[in-house]
C-alpha cells in the first residue's frame, strides 16, 4: 500500500469529504469480491493491494483503478485535487464530512490487532455484552471518534464475550471501552487505557486523546520487521488463500530458504 | 488464533512487554496498573491539560458493508483501497 499518498496531510483533508474504505485483502471472501470487481491485475486474480475512487453506491469507478493511488495520480497534491474536484459533484459530500453515525469496526479483534499494528495505531475494543449495550456505548463515542481531533486515530473492533479479549493483557472486569498497544506484530495487545463506558462525552474524548499521545511510537523497518517476523517463526494464516503471484513467488523464495 | 510457533509469538510479546516496562515508556506502564489506567475518566476535563493533538489521518471503514452504508446515507463518494496487513505471511506491516 503506497502510504506516502494516504498520509499526506492534503489527501487526509480532503478524504473528509470521502467515505473511505480500507478492506484487509484475503480476510473475507465476499469482500474479496468486491475487491475483484474494481480491480484484478494481468494474472486474473486478486492482488494485496487495490485502489479506486467510487461513487456512493460503489458500483461505479470515478477514476483509474490498480493497485495503489499511482495508476491514477502522479503524486498526492494531484491526488488531494483530484479528489476535491470529485467531491464538489456531490453537494452532499462537504456538509457530511465527519457526520458519521456508526463506529468503523473491524470484522475482528484479531484482524484489527493486525491492521493497528500495521498503522502503528493504537486499538479501540468496544465491550458490549448485548447488542442493545454495544449501541448504548457506541453511541457515546461516535461524537469523539468522528471529531477531527479523533477521527483515524484509533482502529476500531467490538467484542461479546470475555473470552475474546484473551489476546490483550491487562481488561479491567468493568471495563467496557479499552485502548490497547497493539505491539509490533498485532499478535497480542496491552492495554493503554480503559472506561466504563459511564463517563461524559468530554471525559471521554479526552482519555482517549491520552491513549493517542500515549501510545508508543517507533518507526517499523520494514525489511528488518519482516526479517524478524520470519526468524520468529511468525506467519499469519489469511481467512482466505493469497492469489497475489508476485508475493507468493517471494514469499516461497524467502520461506522456502528458511526451512531449508 | 491463526498463527504459527505460538510460543515464539508469545515470547516476543513478552519481550516487548518487559521491555516496555523498564524502559518507562509513556502509558505502557497501565497495562499492570489498573487504577492508573482508569484515572482519565474520573477527573474532570477542564482541570487537566489537554493531550498532545496527533497528525490528522485518514478515518478507514474496516468492512465492506459497513462503509457502504455509511456512504449511501450520506451521499459521499467513496475512497476505496485494500491491503493485506502482512509480508511474506509477516503481521503487522503493509
Amino acid at each position: 500500500m503506497d502510504r506516502s499518498f494516504l498520509s499526506d496531510a492534503s489527501v487526509v483533508e480532503a478524504s473528509r469529504q470521502f467515505v473511505c474504505i480500507r478492506l484487509a485483502t484475503y480476510e473475507d471472501a465476499a469482500e474479496a469480491e468486491f475487491m475483484k470487481s474494481v480491480y484484478v491485475g494481468r494474472s486474473g486474480q486478486l492482488e494485496n493491494t487495490t485502489f479506486a475512487i467510487l461513487t456512493p453506491n460503489g458500483r461505479t469507478k470515478l477514476t483509474a483503478a490498480g493497485r495503489g493511488p499511482f495508476h491514477a495520480f502522479r503524486g498526492s497534491r494531484s491526488m488531494a485535487d483530484g479528489m476535491r474536484k470529485i467531491a464538489a459533484k456531490y453537494p452532499q459530500a462537504a456538509k457530511h464530512a465527519l457526520t458519521d453515525t456508526e463506529l468503523p469496526f473491524m470484522k475482528s479483534l484479531d484482524i484489527a490487532l493486525n491492521v493497528a499494528a500495521a498503522d502503528g495505531l493504537p486499538m479501540l475494543i468496544v465491550r458490549g455484552d448485548t447488542p442493545a449495550e454495544r449501541a448504548g456505548l457506541c453511541q457515546r463515542l461516535v461524537p469523539a471518534a468522528w471529531s477531527e481531533a479523533l477521527a483515524g486515530q484509533f482502529v476500531y473492533c467490538f467484542v461479546t464475550r470475555p473470552e475474546e479479549l484473551k489476546p490483550v493483557r491487562g481488561v479491567e472486569q468493568g471495563s467496557r471501552i479499552v485502548a490497547v498497544d497493539p505491539g509490533p506484530f498485532g499478535l497480542s495487545g496491552k492495554v493503554l487505557a480503559q472506561f466504563t463506558g459511564d463517563e461524559s462525552t468530554a471525559q471521554l474524548k479526552h482519555g482517549l486523546l491520552q491513549a493517542v499521545a500515549d501510545m508508543p511510537r517507533s518507526e517499523k523497518g520494514h525489511d528488518n520487521h519482516v526479517q524478524l517476523g520470519i526468524q520468529l517463526g511468525i506467519e499469519w494464516e489469511s481467512e482466505i488463500p493469497e492469489t497475489d503471484v508476485q508475493s507468493l513467488q517471494a514469499k516461497e523464495r524467502v520461506r522456502g530458504r528458511q526451512s531449508r | 488464533m491463526r498463527r504459527i510457533s505460538p510460543l515464539l509469538a508469545l515470547l516476543v510479546v513478552v519481550g516487548w512487554q518487559s521491555a516496555h516496562a523498564q524502559d518507562g515508556t509513556p502509558g505502557t506502564s497501565r497495562a499492570s496498573d489498573a487504577p492508573a489506567a482508569s484515572a482519565p475518566s474520573r477527573l474532570a476535563p477542564s482541570k487537566i491539560a489537554p493531550p498532545k493533538i496527533a497528525p490528522p489521518k485518514i478515518a478507514w471503514y474496516g468492512t465492506l458493508k459497513s462503509g457502504l452504508a455509511e456512504a449511501k446515507r450520506s451521499q459521499r463518494p467513496i475512497l476505496f483501497v485494500s491491503g493485506a496487513p502482512q509480508c511474506l505471511g509477516v503481521p503487522g506491516i503493509w
